[in-house]
Formats: structure tokens, sequence, C-alpha cells
């Protein structure tokens, strides 16, 4: 089935520089970047961070999300990757966004930053994605 | 009209004006067909052509009139004065040269015309000078009309003529030029002929110093005639040989271009000729190469020399396009004659292609066309490269030697075509992992290497194995699947560590050795010692190897006891080793060492037949146990060298125990079972050995019927103290009798430990109590005595 979605959901610790308004200028250079490819590849996703820590969510083609896993895979600028998820599913959880934000201290982050920080299954995770797009729906 | 046409029947020999035709033909005829010679070459040709020609035809000119004046006659004594008539020569000759000269130069309709009118005055120019000096004993009465209808129509003639014949491009417009020409000379001559009235001056005689008319018009136009012939004979051999000429220019050409290798021929340093290989390789046309110096194309001035050396050479060079590309060309040049005149001519060979195939052959045996990655050779060879930069010699680095954690599993389980994708992609973070001036190679298998050129070490070295190890710990996602292997690394420094390639590998190998036995996923830097212990490692093999052959090992065995008649039921064999120096070495030093270099398997074949071959004749036929190492089980020639040993000592294998640890099941368990199996099946009995230790998994009891579990010594200290200990025992032992199998446990020493197995319903023990391993003559010495020394009580 050449069509199937995957999904990708990995966490790792960025190095972005401890000035607040540089890291904000530069985490904002990372995020076009990628909605850039994404839009290009096909993917979809949404970008949690909480200080250097962050939480990706890639959907789509699996060729465009094992490409950009070796490009993440690669880049030492991540240190402590870890893979979360990765797994064929039915529907993507944020076909509408290339890349939705989820910035720091908002109210959506705060409520799902926990579930993706100790993930407790397949389920806990996909409620936690369900609920975080519910709200990205409401704020659009 | 009349006038003239009666002039022509009355006063003319018929057969002579025929004659005066016809060589007036020829002559016409001979003066197109060298214009046409004329008009095909540079200018020095022309002008030669067009002088023959102006010769041709003033003479046809002057001997169609000459011979015409023959067939003339004036009924009168005549005679001709000789300056007249060589005026009458000159002047055509001339004229006809001038409007040749005009014709030559160019082309176009007014050339042509003018040319024609030249011709035209040349041939009344001839023919009335002719009759001013054609003196007859009478009178000339010229009817001045027809002398300009004569010249008017000549001229309007030769015009014609000339017109036809420049633009001709075949020989029948040549033809017809010709044939206007000699009609505009008739036509001329005999209207002229028509104008003059010749009144006889009675009783005149010839004039004075005329020249006789007859015979000496004879012989002129005899000459004239030969010259005519001999000139149009030269004309078409001329023409014909040019032809050919040029026949064979094209040919050579064509030969010259056919030719793959380019070729230019050189003047000196001109270049005179090239073929179009040539021109395609140095992308010039035949004029950009024509006429230019070698210089041009050979840019160094000593090849350049040596080329156009007489002797020739062969070089082997680069030089540059129009384009000023690089070309890498072979030179070949010889010295040949070409228009009789030594030329030097130069081959050029075009050796891109083949430099193209060397280069892909150099990089195929550098590089590991997977990933391509410099392989071990070209590791090698870069690193000597980048040593061999001015200043770089003395500059420290650091070898970091890795190994892949877990890739047999993946490339065992997945197949060689994931473990290629996985390696593509380990190969991929290796080098974004290193900055650009460091060296990544992939020395074969799971092997990788990277030499980092940095100050500041350990440290500098000490972040990149960090790194190193975080990103290929990462996992790898290949067609949908997770795939989490990692990276073990040894890390070498030069120059503390080694100074050559070969010794930091080495270095680094043996800290790699040490970062994967303690615990992979981690870094080691090389210290002294790991060497010394390698070293040490080396020898005793070295020395192993010795023992085999030296027969420096022995076998001692130990009695086992059955624990209800206190009789000896049988003996371990043990082996030991006596070293020429150190003396007697125990099998904990040396065992290990030789499962992990495969020496076990000799080793153990030794035991096996010496063990049979001694205790194949002692009384009472007691069983003989014989260790054997899981390594053993890994050759597939285990069964046959156990019959065999049997079937050499005569010894009934029915008395023989084999005994197994656990951990010969650990791997590959179906191939070692069906070993098992086959030794089961020759009558052999098969005990589970150390029982205890490890995992002691009841899996394993439950996956071959073993015949009897051998209770580990560590056991046996505590039994009688130790409560859980005694429980675990029991449990053991009542395991063994529900399974069918015998229990015997091992390193009992005191009266007390045998007792309390004995209560426990143990089969048989084994230790110092019972007897301490002996000398084969000894255990048969005590077998014929009977009884052990101690647990009678």
């Amino acid at each position: 089935m050449a069509s199937a979605i995957y999904r990708l959901i990995y966490r790792s610790v960025f190095a972005i520089p401890s000035e607040e308004a540089e890291a904000e200028r530069e985490l904002r250079a990372i995020l076009d970047a990628s909605r850039r490819n994404n839009a290009a590849s096909g993917l979809t996703g949404a970008l949690l961070h909480n200080g250097p820590h962050v939480v990706q969510v890639l959907e789509g083609p699996l060729a465009a999300i094992e490409a950009v896993f070796d490009r993440i895979a690669a880049d030492v600028r991540h240190t402590a990757v870890e893979l979360l998820q990765f797994a064929a599913v039915a529907q993507p959880s944020f076909p509408a966004w290339s890349m939705a934000y989820i910035p720091q201290g908002s109210v959506e982050e705060l409520a799902l930053l926990e579930p993706m920080r100790n993930p407790g299954g397949p389920e806990a995770i996909d409620a936690a994605l369900a609920t975080l797009s519910g709200a990205l729906r409401r704020d659009d | 009209m009349l006038k003239v046409y009666a002039c022509i029947t009355e006063q003319h020999d018929i057969v002579l004006v025929a004659v005066a035709a016809v060589l007036c033909a020829i002559g016409a005829h001979t003066t197109f067909a060298q214009l046409h010679l004329a008009g095909q070459g540079n200018l020095q040709h022309r002008l030669r052509w067009g002088a023959v020609a102006a010769v041709t035809t003033g003479v046809a000119i002057w001997a169609t009139h000459f011979v015409a004046m023959l067939a003339f006659d004036p009924g009168v004594p005549s005679g001709y004065d000789p300056a007249g008539t060589v005026l009458s020569l000159l002047l055509p000759i001339l004229l006809s040269g001038a409007a040749f000269a005009i014709a030559l130069c160019g082309p176009g309709v007014p050339r042509a015309l003018g040319a024609g009118a030249l011709l035209g005055l040349g041939v009344g120019a001839m023919h009335y000078t002719g009759m001013a000096a054609f003196e007859v004993a009478g009178l000339k009465l010229w009817d001045h009309g027809t002398v300009v209808v004569s010249v008017v129509l000549g001229v309007a003639l030769t015009m014609a003529a000339l017109r036809l014949g420049l633009a001709a491009q075949g020989p029948g417009g040549r033809l017809g030029a010709a044939a206007l020409l000699a009609l505009g000379i008739c036509a001329l001559h005999f209207i002229g002929m028509g104008a003059v009235t010749i009144l006889p001056d009675a009783g005149g005689v010839a004039p004075a110093g005329a020249v006789t008319r007859d015979r000496l018009a004879a012989l002129v136009g005899f000459a004239a005639f030969c010259l005519l012939a001999a000139s149009l004979a030269a004309a078409v051999l001329t023409s014909q040989s040019r032809r050919r000429r040029k026949a064979e220019a094209e040919r050579f050409r064509a030969l010259v271009d056919a030719a793959v290798e380019g070729l230019l021929i050189c003047d000196g340093e001109t270049i005179v000729e090239s073929n179009s290989s040539a021109q395609a390789l140095l992308g010039q046309d035949a004029q950009g190469l024509v006429g230019r110096s070698l210089a041009a194309v050979v840019q160094a001035g000593e090849l350049r020399q040596a080329l156009l050396d007489p002797a020739g050479t062969t070089i082997e060079t680069e030089i540059d396009d129009a384009q000023g590309r690089p070309v890498a060309v072979e030179l070949v040049s010889r010295s040949i004659l070409h228009h009789r005149r030594p030329h030097q001519v130069i081959a050029l060979r075009d050796l891109r292609d083949r430099r193209r195939a060397e280069e892909r052959i150099r990089f195929l045996a550098h590089h590991d066309p997977l990933t391509r990655l410099p392989n071990r050779a070209g590791f090698a060879d870069r690193l000597q490269r980048l040593r061999e930069v001015p200043g770089r010699a003395a500059e420290p680095f650091a070898l970091l030697a890795l190994d892949l954690d877990r890739f047999k599993v993946v490339n065992d389980t997945l197949g060689h075509a994931m473990g290629d994708a996985l390696l593509v992609k380990v190969a991929h973070r290796l080098r974004a992992a290193v900055r650009s001036t460091d060296l990544v190679a992939r020395l074969g298998g799971d092997e990788f290497a990277v030499v980092q050129f940095a100050p500041g070490q350990p440290e500098a070295a000490t972040a990149l194995a960090e790194r190193l190890i975080d990103l290929l710990s990462r996992p790898f996602l290949i067609d949908g699947q997770v795939l989490n292997i990692g990276t073990s690394v040894g890390i070498a420094l030069q120059p503390q560590d080694g100074v050559d390639l070969a010794e930091l590998a080495r270095s680094a190998d043996l800290a790699l050795y040490r970062a994967k036995s303690e615990g992979r996923g981690t870094y080691r830097f090389f210290e002294t010692e790991m060497d010394t212990r390698m070293q040490r490692r080396r020898l005793l093999e070295l020395e192993l190897r010795t023992a085999l052959a030296m027969r420096q090992f022995h076998l001692l065995y130990q009695p086992q006891v059955d624990v209800d008649s206190t009789s000896i039921v049988g003996f371990e064999a043990l082996i030991r080793w006596t070293h020429p120096v150190r003396g007697v070495v125990s099998p904990a030093d040396f065992i290990p060492l030789a499962e992990e270099t495969g020496l076990i398997i000799p080793i153990g074949e030794w035991v096996l037949r010496e063990a049979c071959r001694e205790a194949a004749g002692w009384p009472g036929a007691p069983f003989l146990s014989v260790n054997l190492s899981p390594v053993q089980f890994r050759s597939p020639g285990l069964v046959e060298a156990v019959r065999s040993a049997c079937a050499l000592a005569g010894f009934d294998p029915r008395r023989l125990e084999l005994e197994v640890t656990e951990s010969v099941l650990l791997s590959d368990s179906t191939g070692t079972i069906e070993t098992l199996r086959a030794l089961k099946e020759f009558g052999v009995r098969i005990a589970m050995d150390d029982f205890g230790t490890g995992y002691s998994s009841l899996s394993y009891l439950r996956s071959f019927p073993f015949d009897k579990i051998k209770i580990d010594r560590s056991f046996v200290c505590d039994v009688t103290e130790d409560g859980e200990t005694a429980a675990i025992v029991r449990a053991i032992i009542g395991l063994g009798r529900s399974l069918g199998m015998r229990t015997t446990v091992e390193g009992v020493e005191t009266q007390a430990q045998f007792d309390h197995l004995r209560a426990e319903g143990c089969d048989q023990v084994q230790g110092y109590l019972l007897g301490r391993p002996l000398a084969p003559e000894a255990a048969a010495a005590l077998l014929k005595d009977g009884q052990p020394q101690a647990a009678a009580a």
C-alpha cells in the first residue's frame, strides 16, 4: 500500500542559544524551513518545545518521513534523540498543518507536554494528539 | 556581300581555304582550353597560362591569315615585307594578351565583353597590318565601307565568343565559344579580303626585298599548325594531370579525415594541414588551424621543440582546446616528406576516456562501493597524503576505531539488503559527525575508522567519540522498520600511542576490544597496560600451540563414588598442562583462551582420544566423564571425533559420559540438540554440568533428555549450614529423580556434607573426600585394590 500514512514522533534536546530572543529567532527559522520542506514532500505535523526540549510529530508518506528522520538523526545539534512512535496510521492528526507550532507556555503545550514526556503507550499518545489537534482547530 | 562571295569563289583556292578554317578552329579551341585551365589556379598560374593562351591565339590568327593568303590568288606577283609581317604577328599576341589579362583578373560580363572587343581588335590589327605587309605588283584599292563591316562583325563575334567561353561550365560551351571565335577570325579575314581590289601594274615585278610568297607561307602555316597542336596537347595533358592530382588530393584527405587520431602536418612551426579528428579534438575548424603556429595547440615551448625534432617523439601531456579546456593527449611526432619537403606530422591521441577509466578504477580500488567511503587501502593512502602536506606531518591526531554493536544480528535476521542499507545510513551519520578536515573510512564489514585532526587531545577525541556513539545509538528507520544498533569506539592518539598507522591502528583496536568487552556503546582510550596484557595473551596462545605439538598436556582422573555402595563407579578426566618454565598451569588459566582461539577443538579431541585410550583397560569398566566445550559443538566434526576416539581405543561408548554446560544450549539450540541426539544414539551418556550456576533454566532440562545432572560445587560448602542452599539442592535432586535423571554433587570435602547428601537421596558424589585427581596408573591401581580411602564410615 504505497499511499499509507505513517506517523513518527520523536523528542530530543535541541541545542539552542541561551539568549531567549535569539533562541526564538532560530526556532522560527527552523520552523520555516521545516514547513517549506514538509509542504514539498507531502508531510504534515506539529512541533512542541519547552526550552531546549522538543517534541515533533511528523505524518505522511514513509519515504518522506524516513528522509526527515535521517536528517534529524544525523544532526549533532539534537541530543538525546528518542523515538516515541513510528507506525502506520489510519488518519493524520494534523492534516491541515505543514508544521503546527505549539509555543512554550500555551495552554495546549502545558496540557500535552507531560503525556509526550512520559508516553503511556499508543493509546495515551493518540489521546494526546486528538486533544492537541482539537485545540488547534478551535483556534483556527 | 556578293563581292566577298565572288572573292572567295573566284580568287581563292577552296581547299586551302578549308585548311585555314580548320587551323583557325583548332586555334580557337586551344585558346578556350587554355583559358579554362588558366582560370583554375593561383595568380602565378593564371599569368602563365594566360600568356600561353595569348601566344596560341595570336599565332592561330596569324597562321589562319597566312594559310588563307596562300589560298588567295591576286593574279599578279606578290611578296611579304618582313618587318610588317613580324609586326602582324606581334600585334594579335599583345592584344589578346591584354584581353586575357582583363578576362582572367576577375569575373563579370563587362570584363568578358571588353576582353572580347580587345581580342577582335587584335584580329583586325593582324589582318590589316598583314595586308599592309603584303606587297603586290600593282595597286591595292580599299573599299572602306567593307573594311568597317569586317572589323565590326569580327569584333562582335569575338565578344560573343569570350562572353560565352568565359562563362562556360562544360566543354560544350567552350566548343561553341571556339566556333564563334573561329567564325569571327574567318569573317574578318574574308570580308577584309573582299574589301580589297588589286589593280595589276602592267609588266610589274615582285617588289624588291619582299620574301617570295608561296614557300614561306607554306612553311609558316605548317609550323603554326605544329605549334598549335603542341599547345593544345600541353593544355589537355596539363588539364588531365591536374584532375588526377585533384582526385589524389581528395583521396588523401578522405583517408586523413577517416583517421581516428588527430593529425597535424607542420612546416616548421606552421600548421599546414589538419584532419577532422584534430579539428574536433581541439574544437577548431580547418581555417582555425591551418596557417597558425603550433604554439596555438601545444602551449609549452619545450614540448614543441621535442615534437618538431626530426627524430620524432611520444609525449603524454595536457593541452588546452579552443575553449581553454584541458585535454589529456598523447602526442606522437614523425618526420615525413610532404610536397617533396620535410614536414613534421603530429598525431594527437585523445586520452580523456582512458584517464576517466583509470580514475574510476583508482576510485574503486580505494573506496567501498556501498558507502563510497574510503576503504582500508584508500584510508591509508589518504592519511599518508594528508601527512605529506608540509607542516601537517607533525600535527597530532586521534585515530578512532569503530565497531558496530548488534550489526550482525540485523544482517543475519533481516538480510544483507537491510544490512547494506543500514551501513549506508551509518556512513551518512559518521560524515555528519566529523569536520571536513577529518577522515572517515570503512575498513570492512561493520568496522569503521575516523581520523581527527585536532589539538587539545584527549578532550577533542572524547567529544567526538561521544558524538559518534550518540548518533549511532539513535534509531535507524529502513522500509518502515526501526533498527537499533550502536557502536563501540577505541581511541589511539598520535604520537604517544604509535607513530605509524599500523601501530596506531593496533592500539586503537586494543582499546576497541576493551570498550566492547566492557559493555559496548562506550569508548576507551588506549593504555599501555592493554598492550602488555594483549602480548601476554598472544604469548600464551603461541605456547598453547606448542604444548599441543610437544605433548605437554596430560590427564588426571577424579573418582566418582556411588553414595549408597560408596564404591567407585566412574572417573572424570581432567586436563593438566605442564609448562616447561612455569610448571603446572591450571585449566582455568588457559581453557578460556583456547576456546577463544578455537584451539579447544584439537585439544578437546586429544583429551577424548587420550582418556579413552588410558581408561580402556581399567578393571571393573567404570564410566568415564569427559568435558566438552560449547565451542566444540560449533565444529561439525564432534560426533565423528567421539566415534573415532572410542573406535581407536576399543572403548565401549556406553562407558563414556560427556559433560556439557548449559551455555551449550544458549546459542543455536537446534543444531546443538541434533548433535547431542547423534551422540546419544551412538550410546554415549550426556550430563548437564555445573547446574545451579548461570540461568539454570528448567526449559534446558526439558529440551533434551540428559542422563545426569551435576550440581555445582558452590552449593556444597553451605549445604550443611544454610537452609536455603539445602532447599535448592533438595529441589534439584527431586527434580532429577522425577525427570529420570541421576544427580551427582561435586566438591564434596567433608563427611558431614557426604552424610547430608546421602540423606537427601543424591546418587553420586565427587570431591577430595572421596579422592583427588589421580594419574592413570594410580586410578587403575585403585580400581584393582578395591575401595576409596574415605566415606566408608
